[in-house]
């Protein structure tokens, strides 16, 4: 079996088997909680995300999604990744980068987990609410599986481009890259999944760069109870 | 038994080696009444011939098993003619020029060999193979550059089907041929009434003229030999052994091979006159003829010269890499003894089995059976790093796109060729204009899918449309019957004809109006004049120009000279990439003139993507991004460390943490 080949086994496995988890936790945990979520958008009077952090937060979630799309489009069906899906994933690649290593640099200290994020795990399976500063531990796994991951997928690139590999040492780092890929994207499937359904607001959040405080002591309680309406 | 071996020598000499018994035929058919009486004289001589001759048939005499020596045996030996006779120079009178059937024969299997490579051409049973360099029926007068080959590969023409005899094959192509095929069909011979066999004798397989490592050996000799309708003499005139006087070609219809006596042109029958120094005291020869044979043996029909006058006179170039390195052509273009000579691309049945194309050597091949083969390695082969080129280069790029020709520059070169120009043949001036016109290289997609380097000729030639399609409008798909320089010549009496010495001008427009004109006065089928990659017809007697797919060009793949790494396209990292993937790289975006050999305006050009097949807005937006390329290796680099400090930082302490938390419950502790 080729590499090629083996990969788009292992990619359509792997999507099937996180749609089945994500729509089996939507409709066991999520769906039944709804009715009590409070609405991020309901009254903005707390700033959650300034300027900058929102343009690297859209950023990053659009140049994955590009990454994602171009990546992953001709993997499934098969293809070779080239032409004009390759043109747009170079540089979309090096958008990500870009935003990654700036995401770090701002988050980097919010996410430092603590010891209440080891409960989060209650909220999940058993509806239980729990205390969570600017970011709960859901969201700060995420963003150190997105760094951590987004180092190879980067480093192997950079290193495809500089003449240092033969084919078989590129064949190698692309075997890295794009089994990293998958994983990334993975991980970044599951966190949106978090932000859009189980934590209804948080696009708006994004967006508008401003939450509920209703919201706010929901998820995020210590942080919220920092922070002064505006 | 005896009756019916009796018969087939008869038969033999009638049919085979009875130049005399043909010859009196041909003699007699001309002096009316003699006929009967001097072919039953001929008969009469040839069966005695036939059973007097010491060795006849085709099969060796003596039959050599390899004893599988790293020795080359050596080739101390009798000499026979083409009756089988021992040559022996001071006794015989008159004294006959050496038969490589007999000589070579009397051990080899001549008529395996005579099935190799070089020879099998016109047989039907052989696979063409991937499109090669054909013939080339070229008149700067006329405005002709035809290929030709009978192999059958797209694009060029099959002798027969533009009326080319054997004969005429031989008179145009022979000063390279390497004997064999046509030079000795017997039976394509007896069916060409123009032909001058019987006189000339056969073209046999000339194996001296590639295993002959004595530097006497003179191929442009045999060229000489072969213009004089020498051809039964022109192999032993190369080798050295012998000086040949006489001119066939000046001889009448009507002279004696038998007798070889013409009364009035005595210094025109020709005459051997052997180094008798080279004969022992039992009349053999040394020859020295190595099993591989030399590269200046294989040079005189495969020499190649780019017209390049920035790479400067013939030795200013560096030659092919490998015969830097000291190797041969043979060592790579390898056979057994059925001469079936590997060609050595992707899918070579031949190659395949003696594994030896680049990627075999270089990089091994994974799917071979012997696993010796798998690692490649073969005479001592590096093994290439291709460092920083993508994989995707090795399976859509054949080897000699990035290593062999020429580097391509904005516009491809004209190349000249031993075979197509006559190089190495003295009697031919250097012209660098000479037709016909071939470019390279030319970057388009091989057989095989992937891009390689190819030599590019346009067509250019007179030819009639069927009848009846005068005034219909579907040119561009009507099938046309090429004319030979000789039958437009013909046909338009002087126009064509040139005083000795006089460089022919190339066709003009109004020569071309001209011709065609002449051409359709002279009746048949509609005259159209293919050139530069367009039909021309005289349209209210306008020339018109129209597509049609015999003006497509044909093109065939180029291997050497194979250049170093040093000097492969893509070599020297991120300025190598530019090399192809700029919006004015040549491997892209260079200029192929649709050449022609006829002056009708500026020839148009074609750009190299145009014949790959690709995308040119494409590969121009894609050569643009590289122009992004450091700045992206800049920003992924500087990410790549900031991502890595950020994780170092908050990594440690987590782990330091985590550890002291796994030993204080290893302690039996509180986390607390």
């Amino acid at each position: 079996m080729s590499a090629d080949r083996l990969f788009q086994i292992v990619s359509i496995a792997g999507f099937a088997a996180l749609a089945g988890a994500l729509a089996a936790h939507y409709f066991r945990i999520v769906r039944p909680s709804l009715a009590t979520a409070p609405a991020a958008e309901g009254d903005p009077s707390i700033r959650r995300y300034g300027l900058l952090e929102r343009v690297v937060l859209i950023g990053l979630g659009a140049s994955l999604a590009v990454l994602a799309v171009t990546g992953f489009a001709p993997a499934l069906l098969g293809r070779r990744l080239e032409g004009v899906l390759l043109m747009v994933h170079v540089p979309a690649g090096g958008a990500m980068a870009f935003f990654a290593a700036v995401a770090a640099a701002l988050w980097a200290g919010d996410c430092r987990f603590a010891a209440h994020d080891g409960h989060w795990w209650r909220r999940c399976c058993c509806r239980q609410t729990v205390a969570a500063g600017r970011f709960d531990g859901p969201q700060k796994a995420a963003f150190w599986a997105v760094l951590a991951l987004s180092l190879p997928v980067t480093l192997t690139m950079m290193l495809s481009m500089v003449p240092a590999f033969g084919p078989e040492g590129l064949e190698t780092l692309h075997e890295f890259h794009r089994y990293g890929a998958l994983l990334l994207t993975m991980v970044v499937l599951v966190h949106w999944h978090h932000a859009i359904t189980v934590r209804r607001g948080s696009l708006h959040a994004l967006v508008a760069g401003k939450v509920a405080r209703a919201w706010a002591e929901r998820y995020h309680s210590l942080w919220a109870a920092g922070r002064a309406d505006r | 038994m005896v009756r019916a071996c009796l018969s087939r020598r008869v038969a033999s000499a009638f049919d085979r080696r009875s130049r005399s018994a043909a010859a009196a035929c041909g003699f007699a058919e001309r002096i009316a009444g003699a006929a009967r009486l001097a072919t039953a004289a001929a008969a009469t001589v040839a069966l005695a011939l036939s059973l007097s001759a010491s060795a006849r048939g085709d099969a060796p005499v003596r039959t050599v098993s390899p004893d599988h020596s790293r020795t080359t045996p050596t080739h101390r030996i009798a000499l026979y003619d083409e009756e089988g006779r021992q040559i022996r120079p001071e006794l015989d009178e008159p004294v006959q020029p050496l038969s490589t059937r007999k000589t070579c024969g009397y051990c080899h299997d001549y008529g395996k060999i005579a099935a190799g490579w070089h020879f099998n051409a016109a047989r039907a049973n052989v696979p063409p193979g991937r499109p090669g360099q054909p013939w080339i029926l070229a008149d700067a007068a006329t405005g002709t550059q035809l290929p030709v080959s009978a192999r059958g590969w797209a694009g060029t023409w099959k002798p027969d089907a533009i009326g080319l005899t054997p004969w005429q094959m031989m008179s145009a192509f022979g000063r390279q041929w390497p004997g064999g095929g046509v030079g000795e069909d017997r039976a394509g011979q007896k069916s060409d009434p123009g032909s001058r066999w019987l006189l000339s004798g056969d073209l046999e397989v000339n194996c001296l003229a590639c295993h002959n490592a004595d530097s006497r050996q003179d191929q442009n000799c045999y060229a000489e030999q072969v213009a004089r309708e020498n051809y039964r003499w022109a192999a032993v005139a190369a080798s050295g052994l012998a000086h040949v006087d006489g001119y066939v070609k000046g001889l009448p219809g009507n002279f004696d091979p038998v007798t070889m006596t013409q009364p009035d042109l005595p210094g025109w029958v020709p005459k051997v006159r052997y180094d008798l120094s080279r004969f022992n005291a039992k009349d053999e020869v040394f020859f020295n003829v190595p099993r591989k044979a030399p590269a200046n043996r294989c040079y005189y029909c495969h020499t190649n010269y780019t017209l390049d006058a920035a790479a400067g006179d013939e030795w200013r170039r560096d030659e092919d890499v490998h015969l830097a390195r000291g190797m041969t052509c043979a060592d790579c273009h390898r056979n057994g003894l059925d001469h079936g000579v590997s060609r050595n691309y992707e899918g070579d049945p031949a190659a395949g089995a003696a594994g030896r194309t680049c990627r075999a050597c270089h990089m091994g091949d994974d799917s071979a059976r012997r696993v010796e083969l798998r690692g490649g390695g073969h005479l001592a082969a590096p093994r290439p790093r291709h460092a920083g080129i993508p994989k995707l280069h090795l399976d859509k790029l054949s080897c000699t796109a990035c290593h062999s020709g020429p580097v391509p520059r904005g516009q491809a070169y004209l190349v000249q060729t031993s075979r197509a120009h006559g190089l190495g043949y003295h009697a031919m001036a250097f012209d660098p204009n000479a037709v016909p016109l071939i470019a390279e290289p030319v970057f388009r997609e091989g057989g095989d899918g992937k891009l390689a380097p190819h030599r590019m000729l346009w067509p250019a030639f007179w030819a009639r449309l069927p009848q009846g399609t005068e005034g219909g409008s579907d040119y561009e798909h009507v099938a046309v019957t090429p004319l030979t320089p000789a039958q437009v010549i013909d046909a338009t009496g002087w126009m064509y004809r040139f005083g000795e010495g006089r460089r022919p001008r190339p066709p003009d427009e109004a020569k071309v109006v001209n011709t065609l004109g002449i051409l359709a006065a002279k009746g048949g089928g509609q005259p159209v004049y293919v050139t530069g990659g367009k039909m021309y017809r005289l349209d209210g007697g306008k020339l018109v120009a129209c597509n049609n797919p015999a003006a497509r060009p044909y093109a065939w793949p180029l291997g050497h000279d194979v250049r170093p790494t040093a000097q492969a396209l893509g070599c020297g990292g991120a300025a190598g990439c530019v090399q192809c993937h700029a919006t004015d790289s040549p491997f892209l975006f260079g200029q192929v003139p649709a050449l022609s050999p006829a002056s009708l305006g500026t020839p148009r050009a074609v750009r190299m993507i145009d014949f790959e097949g690709r995308s040119a807005l494409f590969h121009k937006v894609f050569a643009f991004t590289f122009v992004f390329r450091p700045w992206l290796k800049v920003v992924g680099f500087a990410a790549c460390g900031v991502l890595a400090l950020v994780l170092l930082a908050f990594g440690m302490p987590a782990l330091r943490w985590a550890a002291g938390r796994i030993g204080r419950r290893a302690a039996g502790g509180s986390d607390e």
